[in-house]
């Protein structure tokens, strides 16, 4: 593995150096030089995974890694953070960079760039078992102005729930998710929303007969998350592109994220062009 | 239970976390205290006003909104702290407001006559404190000091947002990998109450120190 990664720098330089001067930029040779990367990382299985010693593993965290050691930063320094507070480390460059399911949207964009989509998924509810209310859509839930579902504030379902009719007072927000799941185990919320595989990993975890999973839920765009950068690292975001395109040629990629329960078909003919106005 | 005591690498890291964190804004709300506290009673008011805007920020707004300022916007002006750092400044900044009522309080509590007699002995201001009002409003002090510090320690649990990897960041840690709840809680809510009792312990044993002869142990004991 670390061959190919050295046969592909190697490749990368001299492709490079044929076509003009291979010109890094003032951030990567800054990660060269200390030998590794402050990655702000959510605390949210699958896409990030704490070990009981405190490693940060994951999807997200794994793919980053990868990417970094193509780029010749041989370390990844895992910052656990909240997501509410991802984008302002970003922009006080608390961190060099942020991963694990920060979804790209049209809003974000305008405070921050993302690299290319690492992990795509689809949506999914929580409910109790049997699906009760009949939830298979956020119509349903806005059809039904007595239920009410519980998200992350800020969260691209919060968005999904407001843009499709549910009432702003239909949504509650958790903390955590776990404490989301609580809420609908106590009957405090009917619907639970959440990105599939977190959903799922946290349903597994929780091991409740009494709860039930919908997934895909229809009618909402497959989300997709990647690597963010500060807006001043362009040309940092360019290398990592290059780099994450080619780890993704290479199969690498799947063999990465498919363990934790991605897919990287899903990532395929995703851009970040298309998911932010202007190609941000 | 065992799942989450298999954490417990990240819990010890997070509890010298939670102590350093509580030491060293002790420290500086003291200092504070202190400063602010003597500058309530000075005879120039300038000093008085400038002790006054400072009590009254620091008092009035949040401090969990002072800790994300301070961390996340000074940055943007090129004023840049770690994370650590930027907790103990809003932790020690919020209690030494609260802390400097605390030294005014017990200054003014000493009777008048003792200031009027180490004016008349002809101290000079600094040996009239020191050596006179100081060591007799210390004693009254004490209990309220021991309150504030056991109330810090529970503020740190907020610093969580800004990135310091104290215990309560480790419970969220615990819970959103193992998905239990009661669990973790439950853990740092027992390691919370054994650190408090031990800092009762230690007003307590300074306590005895000032004490001259009255009671001002905050442990509840009779």
């Amino acid at each position: 593995m670390k061959k190919l990664a050295l046969f592909l720098i190697s490749f990368a330089i001299l492709l490079g150096s044929a076509k003009t001067s291979f010109a890094e930029s003032d951030t990567l040779k800054r990660l060269k030089k200390q030998g590794y990367a402050t990655v702000a990382v959510a605390n949210e299985p699958p896409y990030s995974d704490i070990k009981t010693d405190g490693y940060v593993t994951g999807a997200a965290p794994d793919v980053a890694r990868a990417v970094l050691n193509m780029l010749g930063v041989p370390d990844l320094k895992a910052e656990v953070i909240m997501y509410g507070a991802m984008i302002p480390a970003l922009q006080a460059r608390r961190v060099d960079m942020a991963t694990s399911g920060l979804y790209i949207k049209p809003d974000r964009c305008e405070s921050i760039i993302y690299s290319e989509p690492d992990l795509c998924g689809a949506e999914a509810f929580a409910v109790p078992v049997g699906n009760p209310n009949n939830l298979l859509t956020y119509e349903d839930i806005a059809a039904q102005p007595d239920l009410k579902m519980v998200t992350c504030a800020g969260c691209a379902e919060e968005k999904y729930a407001l843009e499709r009719g549910v009432s702003a007072d239909q949504i509650v927000y958790f903390d955590t998710p776990p404490s989301g799941i609580k809420m609908l185990q106590q009957g405090r919320v009917d619907v639970f929303a959440l990105s599939g595989l977190g959903t799922q990993d946290l349903l597994n975890k929780t091991n409740d007969p009494n709860l039930e999973l919908v997934m895909p839920i229809t009618g909402v765009p497959i989300g997709c998350a990647g690597a963010a950068f500060n807006m001043d690292d362009k040309e940092f975001r360019a290398e990592y592109n290059m780099a994450l395109a080619k780890l993704k040629a290479t199969g690498e990629f799947a063999a990465i994220i498919e363990p934790y329960g991605f897919s990287a078909e899903a990532t395929a003919g995703e851009s970040y062009l298309t998911r932010c106005p202007d190609g941000k | 239970m065992k799942e989450v005591i298999a954490f417990y690498p990240i819990l010890i890291d997070g509890t010298i976390t939670t102590i350093i964190l509580t030491v060293l804004s002790a420290i500086l709300a003291l200092a504070i205290s202190f400063v602010v506290g003597l500058s309530r009673i000075s005879k120039f008011k300038i000093v008085r006003v400038l002790a006054i805007i400072y009590l009254e920020f620091f008092r009035g707004s949040s401090a969990l909104v002072q800790m994300f300022f301070i961390y996340f916007v000074l940055p943007m002006w090129g004023i840049y702290f770690d994370a650590l750092t930027a907790g103990v400044i809003a932790i020690g900044c919020n209690l030494g407001a609260y802390g400097s009522e605390v030294v005014r309080g017990g200054v003014l509590a000493v009777g008048k006559e003792q200031h009027e007699a180490s004016l008349a002995l002809n101290y000079s201001p600094y040996k009239r404190y020191r050596h006179v009002i100081i060591p007799q409003a210390i004693p009254v002090m004490i209990p309220t000091f021991g309150n504030l510090l056991i109330e810090l320690l529970k503020l740190t649990a907020v610093a969580s947002l800004i990135t310091i990897s104290d215990l309560t960041f480790m419970a969220h840690i615990i819970r959103v990998q193992t998905a239990l709840t009661l669990e973790p809680f439950l853990v740092i809510l027992v390691i919370y109450f054994i650190i408090a009792s031990i800092l009762v312990k230690i007003v307590d044993i300074i306590a005895k120190k000032f004490s001259r002869g009255r009671n001002i142990m905050i442990a509840g004991e009779n």
